[in-house]
């Protein structure tokens, strides 16, 4: 169970997290929201790479203030970071394994053993004695993962997780997640609606440091319901459009009456979410940096 | 105690440009999170020792220096001189040194690998604390500082196996410590720098300032350089007060300290307050021990060591002849004692002494190597009369071990000076027959002391100083001279003529011209008279040339 209490965070004034509370149980959790929103932040908290500026997360009870319980958390935790670096002359295996020791691995047999497991699970053992300058940038990601993995962590971090996969990868990466035990807490981070959809019974959309939505995909893409139609030409009252590949032109905002309507999907919802709030965060973000500065 | 100063500067600007490094990146919202565990150190510490050791920034040096040993071994070997401190650790220096800058970029390096990579925020994210990681290098570079042993030990094992000739080697246990000691050290100022330097070139920070601190203040001091990591290891030799171990309690010290400073940028705690105080004590301590004044009585041992040699050597009486050599240097007495031996039995009886002494002394200039204190007390007079014995140099060289002596041997039969002595001032009996019988005698010695003329013979030109010291360029240039006098270059071309006639025909003639020989007035020309043989043009040409003076210390013609 994690739960962040009234987080901030903040990078030279500019407030990146934003009084933010949550409360996150098993199960894989996904978190959407533009560039800048936050959720990297907010990844690197709960992974205990940050500390916030105000407020609080704890891990099972465990608050990542408290040294001692921050190590404990470690411990239980696997994490892929949004630009995971890599020994470059390494060998899978031994990066891998590097890390494996990391978190106290020490039985070289059993460690050893893992290693191999973990990246079997992420479908790298043909590519283990390779040394990583080597691998694909595919490749490097699916190793960020495999050691992410090291010791079925009761929580996994991952900061988008599928960039630079091809679709197949991609797939693979959702058989390996949901094949997780049940009992584990996964959030991830994600430009990839389809992932979201695919694969979160919970999604948060992220947008300014603050959660604009907190619910399963479904009810996210409900949000949506009476104000997305398609028509024959573009509506300037539209939010957004565009226009399918059946020619017509698909709209998301406050239909014109009449219209007709259709079924909103995530997208849909989170550009109606994101768009909504543009102006007035941009204008409130402003203002916080002035007071904080 | 400028490489104290110096000492202290270098880690003050290292740690307190770390320390503001370390603030800016505190204001970015860097990660400085010391929590962690270190159970994971050994199991680290072994993977970090293997990477170091399979760094190529410390195997790559170590092959090709090796490489190079082997191909040019026996050219350097060959013209290379033996003395106190030919021991295989110098080989084995010579061998490593490259390779110990290496490692110490390859720690730095592999220290610096998380920044470098863009690994810190996973590492971050992982239980083991960062000192662990700082410490696992530490304890990992034992790894390579024993392998680099391993590896030099074998070479020069190689080497000398396949050299059967080379059996001067010594194997001190504490100067192989020096080697292990001064590798590791090497590790430890790589992982220092980059923890608190954490920027590319800290690597390249600590080689400069182990080579300044290393070769620069103080560095030649008879007492301060003791402080330095390899002090110069010829410097004041047998004369010098410490001792090896004294030496590797200060090194063990000085990196206990390094280890301390490296593990304080994770904070003071008390194991690393412990390595602190007891580094620093430690070398404070073992450094004054190094660097102490002497007391009265070492003074006067060393005083008497110089200026009563010979109550001071091992010496060894061979018929006429005593040999005597320092302690550390008794195994040259065998290849003294073929050199003197030879010329005595190649010398008409005539002029065989009753008694003669090969005591050995150290060159005049060692005099300014001294201690301060030993300095002010010796009589240099007594240290360094014209005694008229012999007195062959501190070191030997190995393609011209029976030459120096054969020739001091020699000269003091004919009645030249053979060694060198106050005032560094030697002569040249050019064109003078005497002199050109010494090099006859020093050719007829043995065939090493043959080959060895003939080999100075092919450098010559018309009007060269024939100089028969240790090494063929000692006496000229700058270089100290341990021969009393030389001989014109056709002297040397007469004395290997007179060479290829049967020894018993010239030592006949010799006997017969006894008195004409040490007669300065006598030409070396008059020599091949009493042989009925024709003069050697160079011989003649000598007598009209007058051997070049005036760069050297054989500035006066023999009287």
């Amino acid at each position: 169970m994690i739960e962040v209490r009234t987080v901030t965070k903040r990078f030279r004034g500019v407030v990146a997290v934003d009084a933010l509370t949550l409360c996150l149980g098993p199960g894989i959790t996904g978190l959407l929201g533009p560039n800048g929103a936050g959720k990297t932040t907010l990844l690197r908290m709960i992974a205990t790479v940050l500390a916030p500026d105000e407020g609080s997360v704890t891990v099972d009870g465990r608050d990542l203030a408290v040294a001692d319980q921050r190590v404990e958390v470690r411990r239980r935790l696997g994490y892929v970071p949004q630009e995971p670096g890599f020994h470059l002359g390494f060998t899978a295996f031994e990066f891998v394994d590097y890390v494996a020791i990391l978190k106290e691995m020490t039985d070289r047999r059993a460690r050893h053993d893992e290693v191999r497991r973990v990246l079997a699970l992420a479908g790298l053992d043909d590519v283990r004695s390779r040394k990583i300058r080597a691998l694909s940038g595919g490749m490097r990601r699916r190793l960020a993962i495999a050691q992410a993995l090291l010791g079925s962590p009761r929580l996994l971090v991952l900061d988008e997780p599928t960039a630079g996969l091809d679709p197949e990868q991609r797939l693979r990466f959702r058989e390996l997640v949901t094949s997780l035990a049940p009992d584990t807490t996964v959030l991830l981070s994600t430009h990839q609606t389809e992932d979201v959809r695919a694969l979160c019974q919970r999604v948060i959309v992220l947008h300014a440091g603050a959660a604009r939505f907190d619910g399963s995909p479904d009810r996210l893409a409900t949000t949506a319901a009476g104000r997305v139609w398609t028509a024959a030409e573009r509506d300037p009252r539209a939010h957004l459009a565009w226009v399918h590949a059946d020619g017509s032109v698909r709209h998301v905002g406050e239909p014109p009456a009449g219209a007709a309507l259709a079924e909103p999907t995530i997208e849909d919802a989170y550009l109606l979410l994101v768009g909504r709030h543009d102006d007035s965060v941009a204008s409130r973000r402003r203002r916080r940096s002035r007071a904080v500065a | 105690m400028k490489v104290v100063v110096a000492f202290v500067v270098i880690v003050t600007l290292v740690v307190g440009t770390g320390s503001v490094l370390a603030a800016h990146e505190r204001r970015q919202g860097e990660a400085d999170d010391e929590a962690g565990s270190s159970v994971a150190l050994l199991a680290l510490s072994w993977v970090e020792g293997r990477l170091l050791v399979r760094h190529p920034l410390f195997w790559v040096p170590l092959v090709l220096s090796l490489g190079v040993m082997m191909l040019t071994f026996g050219w350097w070997w060959s013209s290379d001189v033996v003395g106190p401190q030919t021991d295989a650790v110098w080989l084995m220096a010579i061998t490593a040194a490259v390779s110990i800058l290496g490692l110490l970029l390859a720690s730095n390096r592999t220290a610096l690998r998380t920044r470098r990579d863009g690994t810190r925020e996973l590492v971050a994210s992982l239980p083991t604390a960062p000192r662990t990681r700082t410490a696992a290098l530490l304890i990992g570079g034992w790894l390579p500082a024993f392998t680099l042993l391993a590896v030099t030990a074998t070479a020069v094992v190689a080497y000398v196996v396949g050299r059967p000739d080379l059996d001067r080697f010594r194997w001190e246990p504490v100067q192989l410590g020096v080697v292990v000691v001064v590798a590791y050290g090497a590790v430890v100022v790589g992982v220092l720098t980059a923890r608190w330097l954490p920027v590319a070139v800290s690597g390249l920070v600590g080689v400069v300032a182990v080579m300044l601190l290393n070769n620069t203040f103080d560095h030649l001091h008879p007492q301060w350089r003791w402080l330095h990591v390899l002090p110069e290891p010829d410097f004041g030799g047998i004369f010098d007060l410490r001792e090896d171990r004294w030496h590797l309690a200060y090194l063990l010290a000085l990196v206990a300290f390094a280890v301390g400073i490296a593990l304080a940028r994770h904070g003071l705690r008390p194991g690393v307050v412990a390595l602190l105080v007891i580094g620093g004590l430690g070398t404070v301590v073992t450094g004054w021990v190094q660097t102490r004044p002497p007391s009265l009585a070492e003074v006067a041992q060393r005083v008497a060591m110089l200026e009563e040699p010979a109550a001071h050597q091992t010496c060894e009486t061979h018929g006429a002849v005593r040999y005597c050599a320092y302690r550390q240097l008794g195994h040259f007495i065998p290849e003294w004692r073929a050199a003197a031996e030879g010329v005595l039995a190649a010398a008409p009886d005539a002029a065989k002494p009753a008694a003669l002494d090969v005591v050995q002394r150290p060159y005049v200039h060692t005099v300014d190597e001294l201690l301060p204190e030993v300095r002010a007390a010796l009589d240099r007079d007594a240290a360094f009369g014209a005694d008229g014995d012999v007195h062959p140099a501190m070191q030997l060289h190995l393609d011209h071990r029976h030459t120096e002596v054969a020739y001091m041997t020699a000269a003091s039969l004919v009645g030249l000076p053979p060694s060198v002595a106050v005032g560094n001032v030697a002569c040249v009996a050019s064109g003078q027959a005497r002199g050109m019988v010494a090099l006859w005698l020093t050719a007829a010695a043995t065939p090493e002391a043959a080959t060895s003329l003939r080999e100075r013979a092919e450098r010559l030109t018309p009007n060269a100083v024939v100089v028969l010291d240790t090494v063929p360029e000692w006496g000229t240039g700058d270089y100290e001279a341990v021969v009393g006098s030389g001989a014109a270059g056709g002297d040397l071309l007469g004395a290997l003529a007179l060479h290829e006639l049967p020894v018993a025909a010239v030592q006949a003639a010799l006997a017969a011209h006894w008195d004409d020989v040490l007669d300065p007035a006598t030409p070396s020309a008059a020599v091949f008279g009493w042989l009925a043989r024709p003069v050697p043009e160079a011989v003649v040409a000598t007598e009209k040339v007058v051997p070049d003076q005036s760069d050297g210390v054989f500035r006066r013609t023999c009287a």
